[in-house]
């Protein structure tokens, strides 16, 4: 009989109430957090698009699409879309390659629990330096008086240094690699230390070849977390004005677009392009998403 | 039994990792170069950067200990990554307990919530000074970059609980409630100590974001503001000195130091509740 819990005294019911609405509660102050401070000021963007020249903030009796019909009848900006979005997606893809190897590894190939989360520890240390003077850093490595060109140099490989080790978009990559490394690494990891022993095991006792169990298995159920660890690395290389501007030899990005409108005082065009920028992102973001649940991932 | 796979994978991994691991490397490294330049390999080493008396001949700028720009800007980005951490991990942990039930308008409150991370950096750092200027607020100061940064870095410790939570928590909570525990004791003693090391690395988290936030917050923040804005701004001025690598190198070893205080602060305050 499982009567005795039904047989609870009456205040049972405030508690009912408290448990069946607690969701309501909890979520009541990430919820204003959230609407202040990250839809109220995307939405403030959005309208200041519909202003022109240098106003500030925004005003409704001067709406105007000229900023988009402007933006829209350019040229560059085509360009700007094409190189924005084709970096980011190359970045993306290149830190997957160099971290999925990573994470299998750390999730499978290290037995010890502890050493694994040593391993971790190491990934997030370089983050505690900051993020700009990781940045000059790079000077120091792939510089004209730089780590790499002194190794090649000292092995007698190159007779002087490689000037174009910077300020490529190559160079971009690199460091979008190393920014963004940990943010991809960690989903994938994730999802990877979840996936059941057994699976793999059976899947070996039936006769699947390595590879295949790898496939069918392994990096199926790894898919959300490189979904959740490519939406991560293809944002924050989108949003990211400053790298592309420091490093990558002049190529423009919206980004750095709408930046310098910005620093010019047009604010109302750096919203139009700010506008475009989210569109975009977030019609390639629903394809991403679509291929994959990632709530499932969290909560189903 | 040899395991050629992991063979492979370990050296690579240990490459990656070198890679990975290079710019704090170099950071620590060259901050001990004597010359003002940041080239590699060093010449003569020195502690110059950190301690180096100000002088008007010689380099002409001083150690970072006697730079009070300097100490300010640790000071100020210890501050904040604390602050944030502090408001963000509790926002973190009840969006992750609330997530776990099913209720009206669950997806539209998770992908909110995403939206942190998933609107670009310079939409965000334009609205966020849209949004000042509109409410009429003039003086930018730590507080007013505050806010950006708890909304940055709630959906990535959010989503670092979510996937280890423990799949029967939700029973364990339903067996003492029906013993008559009241909510508050159920989050006490079942809840918390179940999420306990979720928590911890959400708060651990949070302060590494914040410390390293510049995209979203550059243009709200006043003058000297935390270390990123501040070294950004100098990088427009002077061309890069090893000062810079020791400003880096002291900030890993403050936010060590400050993340160990914490953890073991926050180990026996639990150890007290629970």
């Amino acid at each position: 009989m499982v009567s005795d819990v039904g047989d609870l005294p009456e205040k049972t019911s405030i508690r009912e109430f408290l448990a069946r609405h607690s969701s309501y509660m909890l979520m009541l102050p990430p919820l204003i957090a959230f609407i202040l401070f990250m839809i109220i000021p995307t939405a403030m963007v959005l309208l200041l698009s519909f202003n022109a020249g240098g106003q500030v903030t925004f005003d409704p009796t001067q709406i105007t699409i000229e900023n988009y019909i402007k933006m829209l009848t350019r040229q560059t900006t085509y360009i700007l879309i094409r190189d924005t979005f084709g970096m980011s997606l190359l970045s993306t893809i290149v830190t997957l390659i160099v971290a999925y190897p990573v994470a299998y590894f750390l999730a499978f190939k290290v037995e010890s629990f502890r050493f694994q989360n040593i391993l971790l520890f190491l990934l997030i240390v370089p983050y505690w330096v900051d993020w700009s003077i990781r940045s000059i850093s790079w000077l120091s490595i792939l510089g004209s008086d730089g780590v790499v060109n002194y190794l090649l140099l000292s092995l007698g490989w190159i007779k002087e240094p490689i000037g174009e080790l910077l300020f490529t978009r190559w160079t971009l990559l690199i460091i979008w690699a190393q920014t963004n490394m940990l943010f991809m690494l960690f989903p994938i990891y994730l999802a990877l230390i979840k996936i059941d022993p057994e699976l793999l095991a059976v899947a070996q006792a039936l006769g699947a070849s390595p590879s295949r169990t790898f496939y069918h298995i392994t990096f199926k159920l790894s898919l959300p977390g490189v979904i959740v660890g490519s939406v991560f690395v293809f944002v924050s290389t989108i949003g990211d004005y400053v790298t592309p501007a420091l490093w990558a030899g002049g190529l423009q990005t919206l980004g750095l677009t709408v930046q310098n409108y910005a620093w010019l005082f047009q604010w109302p065009v750096a919203s139009t392009f700010a506008v475009l920028m989210l569109i975009v992102t977030l019609t390639i973001l629903y394809v991403m998403l679509k291929t994959v649940n990632i709530k499932r991932v969290f909560y189903e | 039994m040899r395991d050629p796979v992991k063979t492979i994978l370990t050296i690579y991994t240990v490459i990656m990792l070198f890679i990975f691991l290079l710019p704090l490397i170099l950071v620590m490294v060259l901050s001990f170069n004597a010359d003002a330049n940041i080239a590699f390999p060093i010449k003569r080493f020195s502690l110059y950067w950190y301690v180096g008396e100000p002088v008007t001949l010689g380099k002409g700028i001083s150690g970072i200990i006697h730079d009070p720009y300097i100490i300010r800007v640790i000071t100020n980005s210890v501050i904040l990554g604390v602050s944030t951490a502090i408001i963000a991990t509790p926002l973190v942990t009840a969006s992750a307990l609330a997530l776990r039930r099913r209720f009206h308008g669950r997806d539209t409150f998770f992908y909110l919530l995403l939206s942190g991370f998933i609107i670009p950096a310079i939409i965000s750092g334009i609205g966020a000074n849209i949004l000042y200027k509109s409410i009429g607020v003039k003086e930018y100061s730590l507080w007013t970059a505050l806010p950006f940064h708890v909304v940055y870095t709630v959906p990535f410790g959010l989503i670092l609980t979510m996937a280890r939570f423990d799949p029967y928590m939700v029973e364990y909570e339903n067996a003492a409630r029906a013993l008559g525990a009241g909510e508050w004791n159920v989050f006490k003693k079942i809840t918390f100590p179940l999420i306990r090391a979720q928590v911890i690395s959400a708060f651990f988290f949070s302060f590494t974001l914040s410390l390293g936030e510049l995209l979203r917050t550059s243009f709200v923040i006043a003058g000297i503001g935390s270390i990123p804005t501040y070294v950004y701004n100098q990088m427009s001025v002077t061309a890069p000195t090893p000062k810079w690598f020791a400003l880096g190198t002291v900030t890993t070893i403050v936010s060590f130091v400050v993340l160990m205080v914490i953890a073991i602060f926050l180990t026996k305050e639990i150890r007290k509740v629970v």
